[in-house]
């Protein structure tokens, strides 16, 4: 049986990087740690001697790990290096979703391909959360804004609930604009009058 | 003589961009102004071309991206394009054909190290600099931390050529170490490291806040020192010859814009005031200690004799003998010269008439021989 392939995580995302954890643990991998940016990445790399390291693309670490591969022969080298024909593509894949990866000479293609391939799905997944919760805030701040000018106009009008929702979906008609836009401008010229 | 900028435009019928709309890359460092310049100043609209620009973390990130087509270009150190022509580091080959500027570099030691090695707060030449720190080590039991940017960046090959020329082990007492240039300030200030070299604002920031204190800048170890160069990968530079051309045009001009101290303070006002650089104590910083210069043809033509050193510092720090192939080879398929020549011929402004000069036995100031006029050469000795 073949040893299994021990992964280093670096990722000051701690969320991301508990997801690609587990998912390399899913799939029978030894996960040596997870890190988030430390002074003192390139003794913990010789200490931990992985057989691949995943790393945020954005990490300013990088370039640390970039030393280390052309300094000390047996350091995990930069997967750019290894891209042959059938790697291009997993590795651009991977690249495109914001991860980056070490590896350590020898180590066979489709195994580095399998853990690239883990590694950019959930960098991937945890992007399209990322996106879902903005817009989630997003939608909450709208409505918000809404609601209070919503009340604005109830309090200047002297009018129901309903009837002021009516008048302001009205101005947002006659004027072409997102209901948002026109509770944005009720606030800011009712603040100043009230 | 300087340049009119109002003077330099390409001529209508110059060829049409196969590709318009450019992703370029940076790292927060005084010396990306070129870039910066020509996208505020509007030279590469001017030129056809629509740039986004976008701030990088690291040149690991600026390699990567540029290799996978994610940026189209990014002025990055002229040994990461090197290297990646002898397959180190990369799998695609980069090429360049043009220099992005001159200087902008120093050591600085953090303040305790200085209060150390000179305690009379003297200036050092190269030479004083490198007997203070030996006589420092000579006594010191432990090792220092020196920090660069990169291991084919120019200040790491700066750095180590000053100690070696000096005899100090650049492996011995002294820690190599890497750390990208925005966290250089930080990581003294908590003590992680004892020295660095990197590019301005960062020696100045340094100082400014106590951290630490310049030790050289990095005219004293080679006056006038290439540093950056726009870098593409060879695949799109074969694939986009108009844009690339097009993209040196723009760049020229903001280079020749940039040919008086007067462009370069407003510019590097620019980069501090606009975020491209995220300091917020800029006024205690002093923007012209770099010495920069961007002249064109002076620190915009890509010299052979200046890739060569930049090869050979490679297999240095490498432990490589000889490049596959020769070094004449890989540096005439790195720097391409024949564009370069193309877009100034274009802009009808002056070119050497030769692609290589002597490099770093210059005291004074010189002149070689140029297309349109002889050109005025700036001193380059090395170790003042």
């Amino acid at each position: 049986m073949k040893k299994r392939l021990s992964v280093l995580v670096i990722d000051e995302d701690r969320g991301r990087a508990a997801l690609v954890e587990q998912a390399l643990r899913d799939q029978g991998y030894d996960v040596l740690a997870r890190l988030d940016t430390t002074d003192h990445l390139a003794d913990r790399v010789d200490e931990l001697k992985p057989d691949m390291i995943i790393v945020d693309l954005e990490s300013p670490d990088r370039d640390v790990l970039e030393n280390m591969a052309i300094l000390n022969q047996s350091s995990p080298r930069p997967v750019v290096m290894f891209a042959e024909q059938g790697d291009q593509q997993t590795i651009e894949k991977a690249i495109r979703a914001g991860v980056s990866a070490y590896i350590v000479d020898g180590l066979e293609h489709h195994r580095m391909k399998a853990i690239l391939d883990v590694a950019a799905a959930r960098f991937r997944e945890f992007q399209a959360l990322r996106a879902e919760l903005a817009d989630v805030k997003n939608e909450l701040a709208d409505r918000k804004v809404i609601e209070r000018a919503k009340g604005l106009v109830m309090k200047h009008n002297r009018c129901s609930e309903e009837q002021a929702f009516k008048a302001m979906r009205k101005m947002a008609m006659d004027q072409q604009k997102p209901l948002n836009d026109i509770a944005k401008n009720i606030i800011s010229v009712l603040e100043l009058v009230s | 003589m300087s340049l009119l900028t109002t003077d330099i435009r390409l001529p209508d019928d110059f060829p049409v961009a196969e590709k318009s709309e450019l992703n370029i890359g940076y790292i927060p460092l005084l010396d990306c102004i070129p870039v910066i310049a020509a996208k505020e100043l509007g030279f590469f609209e001017e030129a056809g071309l629509s740039v986004t620009l976008s701030r990088e973390s690291s040149w690991a990130s600026i390699r990567d991206k540029v290799q996978y087509g994610l940026l189209d270009a990014a002025p990055m150190p002229a040994g990461i394009v090197l290297a990646s022509a002898m397959h180190l580091g990369a799998s695609q080959p980069m090429v360049t054909a043009m220099g992005l500027g001159l200087n902008g570099n120093a050591i600085t030691v953090s303040a305790t190290l200085w209060e150390a090695i000179n305690p009379i707060n003297a200036t050092f030449n190269s030479q004083e600099a490198a007997m203070a720190l030996k006589n420092y080590l000579d006594s010191f039991d432990g090792t220092l931390n020196v920090a660069s940017v990169h291991t084919y960046s120019t200040h790491h090959f700066l750095l180590r050529a000053w100690l070696q020329h000096f005899d100090i082990d650049p492996a011995g007492k002294l820690k190599q170490i890497v750390v990208p240039p925005p966290q250089m300030v930080d990581a003294m200030e908590r003590g992680v490291i004892d020295m660095f070299c990197v590019g301005e604002p960062w020696n100045s920031l340094a100082q400014a806040k106590g951290v630490g204190h310049k030790l050289l800048s990095g005219h004293q170890i080679w006056e006038n020192a290439p540093d950056k160069v726009l870098g593409v990968t060879k695949r799109w530079s074969d694939a986009n010859p108009a844009t690339h051309q097009r993209l040196i045009a723009a760049l020229l001009k903001a280079c020749a814009w940039l040919d008086n101290d007067e462009s370069k303070l407003s510019g590097f006002t620019m980069l501090l005031n606009n975020d491209y650089i995220p300091i917020d104590d800029m006024e205690s910083i002093n923007l012209m200690f770099g010495q920069h210069s961007f002249t064109p043809p002076i620190a915009t033509f890509p010299w052979l004799s200046q890739a060569k050193w930049f090869g050979q510092q490679i297999l240095k720090v490498t432990d490589h003998d000889q490049p596959l192939g020769s070094m004449d080879t890989l540096v005439e398929q790195t720097y391409l010269t024949d564009l370069y020549r193309q877009v100034a011929t274009a802009l009808n402004i002056n070119l050497p008439r030769a692609n290589t000069k002597d490099e770093g036995v210059h005291t004074t100031d010189w002149e070689i021989a140029g297309t349109l006029q002889p050109i005025d050469m700036p001193s380059d000795m090395r170790f003042r």
